[in-house]
Parts: structure tokens; C-alpha cells; sequence
């Protein structure tokens, strides 16, 4: 395994009441090389926790990692990763080349390499114009996208991003994607944890759903695929009739504010109208253009709250 | 030197000395500097004694008033604002972490002692062309000797300044426990000798006596680096003095630096 987590729990105590709060609870995971995996999760899902548990900044209460067959304390462990914190912030008074040269330097690029490497990454990020500049100057989406020219400047066999369309422009998204999938086709390894779900589900080999500390649900690529035959039928209230046949049948059923949203298989369709029709439910909309990634998700997030 | 641990010195060095701080410190001292050329001229007597007092009170303060401010700045930014996690997302360990960032504040602060022995220098010989009747007993060697203690003098307080990060997790907190040390560190000797000549007038309890006892092996003393008043009288500092306090200066910061590296490396970068 190129990255593993095995049963790893984090909990935090609050400085003056002493109080303890979960972070990650029986999280386990294992990422083969050339694989992309993507984490979601609401806002204090743990994600982050997760990822800097893996660069070894903090260390779990139990449980194992490994990182390219290493612990994560060892130094060597990060020689071959690259990662991108959430909300990265610089040294101010560098400017991006400086940035990059240090960090490739750090990682112990050939130095014959760095000029060219730095080169073409500012270039990809489209911060060739501003690479004389100091950091300070730059917006926010500017220094996410030196951030992840740092992360990559010596080309890692194992890219660890936090959050990395964060602050970006669609162009800036858009990058980032191109960037990941160009380390997919080069047999490197991502991990990314992100709230763009479209993309997660677009670029990710597998994602992995995570509420409350806990992973709740791993899904390859192939089961989104499956789940895009869906329709969706929304109507204005559940039954018990409704709901015991979603259950009996396998449909997706979840309750929102102001409509319940059911999710079947095409060829089920007409039954589930019929049955609509005679709960005497009204059916507000019917359609195929889900986003399936968001429906399981929304869908995990509500079974763990309940 | 690991390459590693140089570039990292080498980008704090670059932080700290494009930071506006270190102008306003250096036009500060500039003027001190300044006005001894003029006030000087009010003295009757002693002028160069006078002039090289400031000169180096004016290499030590705004030295000080670097650490105080830049290093301590330098090192608290790194753990507030989360940039430790970029350098540590790179192959360093905390230990070495810590030495890169130490080689870059005193990287800083020989570039700031640098500068101003530069302008104290012009200082110095401007006077001295002026009232050369003044500057019969003066010597150069002895100026250049003080600075060097001042400037091993900031090397133990950087290394104070590292120390002081790792172990709390407020730059203010930093700020204070350096300025003590530096306080506490002059004036130690003093205390201590004042209480050893005073032994029997004064009646101390065992609680006072163990506590400056402790604060005295514990706290550097700070006061074997100022030779202001030798450099003043034109007396040369023998070499042996200055190998021992340089000894002195690296083994305290070493020691320090291992225990900021033992509280570091169990530090959790939350």
C-alpha cells in the first residue's frame, strides 16, 4: 500500500475546560499507487485532521499510518509527498520563485532541475507574470495556486491536497483538475479533500464520504456510475407506505425542508409514479440530471445525524 | 551543512530582511548614531569614551530591539499563521526545523551588527578627525572586540527567542519570557555578588537563596558580553576571554536548542 490508515482515532481537549472533542474515530483506509481518492464531508467532519495526521503534524490517540511504508514522524516519509494546507499562508516577503526554489530544495531536487521545473509550473498556474512579486501582493486565489505549485515543484509520488479549489476562479478549478488528472495518467498517487463535489466525483477513482470523525461510506467510481441510471422524483411529503417501499425496493429516499427527494432505477420509474399516485403524494418534479455524488451525500449526512 | 536546513535559514534570513521592522530599527540606531556626532561637541572631557559608549549602546539596542521584534515575530508567524506546515510538509524534523530557523535569526542579526558596525565605524572616525586631541588612548581592535561580544550576546538570545516559541503558544508570552531572560541575565552576577558581600546584613530566607541560586545557573549571564567600558578605556580584551565567552555563547544556545527540540518534537501542530 502506498498510504495507509488503520483505526485511527484523534480527540482534542480544549484548553480550559478540559473538554474533549472528537476528532476522528475508527478511520481506516488504504490508497494503492496511481489511485485518486477524494474526501467529503461537512465542515468539521474531520478531514483535515485526518490529512494532518498523515503528514505526521499531529499524532493519533491510536491506530496506524503509513506513508510510502513509512511512520509518518520520519522526515523521509515526506520526501516523495507533496501537500497543500487548507487556507496555505507564505512567508510574505518571498516572491513565488523563491517560494518554489526553497521548496524544491527542501525535498532534495537535483538542483539542475528546479529552474526549468519552476518554469513551467508557474506557467501552468498562470503566475508567470507575478513570480518576481512578493507573496503579500498576491490574492487569495493567487497564493492557493502557488501553494499547489509547491506542493508539486518536485514532482511527488504522493500529492496530499487540502481543500485545493478553495479561493479559486472556475480557471483556477479548472487547473487544479487538469493538474490532478495529469498526475493520474503519470501513475502518481492524490489524496484531496474538497467541497466541490462535481469535481470529486468527476477525477476520484474512489471517494470517501466522512461525517462526524467517521468514514461512513467508500464508493469506486464504477457504483456513481450505476447510480447516474437514477431518477429523481420529488414530491411534497413522505407516507409510511412511501417509505417502506423505498426500503423494500433499494430506492434512495430522504426528507429536505420543503420536498422529500426519491431515487430509483430508471426501469422502476412507473412504478414509483404509480405508487405516488396512489399515496396521492404530489410529484413536483421527475428528472435524470442528478448529481449523484451530492444525493449520497446529503443522503450519509442525514443517516449519521439521525 | 545539510542543504536542507540552509535553504531554510537562507528564506528566514530573506524574510527578516526585506521586513520594514529592520529599516525603522537601523534609521533608529542611525540616529543615535547621528546625534553622538553632534552631542559629542557638548562634552568637555573623555570624548571618545563618550563617543564609543554610544556607539555600541547604539549596536546593542538596536539589536535587541531586532530580536525583541523580528525574531520573535519571525518564529510566532511561522506557528500562528500555520507556514510550518508548508517547511514541515517537507522532509525536515522538528530538530532540524528549529537549527534552520536559529541559522536564519542569526544569520539576521550578523547582518543588522554588520550594518551598524559599519555606520558606528564612520561614526566613530568622524569624531575622532574631529577631536583627535580626545583619541589618543583609543583602539579600534577594542570596539570591534565589544561588538563581537554584543553580537554573541544575540545569538544567545535568539536561540532564547526559539526556545521560548516551542515551549509556549503566544508570541506575546515569547516576548515576555525574552525581555526577563535578558533583564534577569544582565543583572544576575550583580544580585548575586551583592548578596554574597551583604551575607551577613542582609537576612535572606533559604526559599530567596535557593531561588537566586537556581535563576543564577539557569538563566545566562548576559553581563560577560558587555565590554562597552573596556572598549571605551581603549583596554584590549585578551583572546582567551573572547574564545571563552564565544564557547560559552554556542554551548548555551546548543543546550537550549536541544531542549526546544525535545518540547517541539512532542509539540501537536493543531
Amino acid at each position: 500500500m502506498y498510504l495507509s490508515i488503520k483505526d485511527v482515532s484523534k480527540t482534542f481537549t480544549t484548553s480550559f475546560t478540559r473538554k474533549k472533542v472528537l476528532a476522528v474515530k475508527d478511520f481506516s483506509l488504504s490508497i494503492d499507487q496511481g489511485e485518486i481518492f477524494g474526501i467529503v464531508g461537512p465542515n468539521g467532519a474531520g478531514k483535515s485532521t485526518v490529512l494532518k495526521m498523515l503528514m505526521g503534524f499531529i499524532r493519533p490517540d491510536r491506530g496506524k499510518i503509513s506513508l510510502l511504508g513509512k511512520q509518518p514522524g520520519d522526515p523521509n516519509s515526506r520526501k516523495h509527498v507533496g501537500y497543500l494546507p487548507e487556507n496555505p499562508y507564505f512567508y510574505d516577503h518571498l516572491c513565488a520563485t523563491e517560494l518554489l526554489r526553497f521548496s524544491a530544495m527542501a525535498s532534495g531536487m537535483p538542483p539542475h532541475k528546479v529552474q526549468s521545473q519552476i518554469d513551467r509550473l508557474l506557467k501552468l498556474a498562470d503566475l508567470e507574470s507575478a513570480k518576481n512579486r512578493r507573496l503579500r501582493s498576491y490574492s487569495k486565489g493567487m497564493i492557493q495556486r502557488a501553494g499547489i505549485c509547491f506542493a508539486m515543484v518536485h514532482d511527488p509520488d504522493v500529492v496530499v491536497l487540502d481543500e485545493p479549489m478553495s479561493g479559486l476562479d472556475p480557471l483556477g478549478q479548472r487547473m487544479v483538475v487538469d493538474l490532478i488528472l495529469d498526475l493520474k495518467k503519470r501513475g502518481k498517487t492524490a489524496l484531496f479533500c474538497s467541497h466541490i463535489l462535481s469535481d470529486v466525483e468527476r477525477i476520484c477513482d474512489r471517494t470517501g464520504i466522512m461525517v462526524h470523525g467517521r468514514l461512513r461510506k467508500v464508493l469506486q467510481k464504477s457504483e456513481l456510475l450505476d447510480q447516474e441510471n437514477s431518477v429523481r422524483i420529488i414530491v411534497d411529503r413522505q407516507t409510511p407506505e412511501l417509505e417502506r417501499k423505498c426500503r423494500e425496493s433499494d430506492w434512495a429516499i430522504f426528507t429536505e425542508s420543503t420536498h422529500v427527494t426519491i431515487m430509483c432505477p430508471r426501469e422502476h420509474l412507473s412504478e414509483a409514479l404509480t405508487l405516488c399516485g396512489r399515496e396521492e403524494v404530489k410529484i413536483i418534479t421527475v428528472d435524470n440530471t442528478v448529481n449523484t455524488l451530492e444525493q449520497i451525500f446529503l443522503k450519509t449526512v442525514k443517516e449519521a445525524e439521525a | 551543512m545539510n542543504r536542507r536546513i540552509w535553504s531554510l535559514a537562507v528564506i528566514t534570513f530573506k524574510e527578516g530582511i526585506r521586513d520594514h521592522t529592520l529599516y525603522g530599527i537601523g534609521l533608529f540606531a542611525l540616529m543615535i548614531m547621528g546625534l553622538s556626532l553632534v552631542v559629542t561637541g557638548f562634552f568637555l572631557r573623555e570624548l571618545h569614551k563618550v563617543t564609543v559608549d554610544i556607539n555600541i549602546s547604539a549596536i546593542t539596542f538596536g539589536g535587541l530591539l531586532m530580536i525583541f521584534s523580528l525574531s520573535v515575530n519571525l518564529m510566532s508567524k511561522d506557528l500562528d499563521k500555520r507556514t510550518i506546515y508548508c517547511v514541515l510538509s517537507k522532509p525536515f524534523s522538528r530538530t532540524q526545523y528549529l537549527i534552520g530557523k536559529f541559522l536564519g535569526l542569526v544569520l539576521l542579526s550578523l547582518a543588522a551588527v554588520c550594518m551598524l558596525t559599519l555606520i558606528s565605524t564612520l561614526t566613530i572616525w568622524a569624531v575622532k578627525s574631529q577631536y583627535p586631541n580626545y583619541f589618543k588612548e583609543f583602539v579600534w581592535l577594542s570596539v570591534f572586540q565589544a561588538v563581537f561580544a554584543e553580537f554573541l550576546m544575540f545569538i544567545v538570545l535568539n536561540a532564547v527567542v526559539i526556545f521560548f516559541s516551542t515551549v509556549t503558544t503566544s508570541s506575546f508570552l515569547t516576548l515576555l519570557f525574552t525581555i526577563s531572560t535578558y533583564i534577569v541575565g544582565q543583572t544576575v552576577e550583580e544580585v548575586v555578588q551583592f548578596i554574597q558581600s551583604q551575607a551577613n546584613e542582609i537576612q535572606l530566607t533559604t526559599a530567596v537563596q535557593a531561588v537566586v541560586k537556581i535563576t543564577q545557573y539557569i538563566v545566562p549571564n548576559l553581563s560577560v558580553y558587555d565590554l562597552k567600558i573596556r572598549a571605551a578605556h581603549g583596554l584590549s580584551i585578551s583572546s582567551s576571554y573572547l574564545l571563552s565567552i564565544t564557547c560559552y555563547s554556542l554551548i548555551y544556545s546548543a543546550v537550549l536548542l536541544l531542549f526546544a527540540s525535545i518540547v517541539f518534537s512532542r509539540r501537536e501542530l493543531t
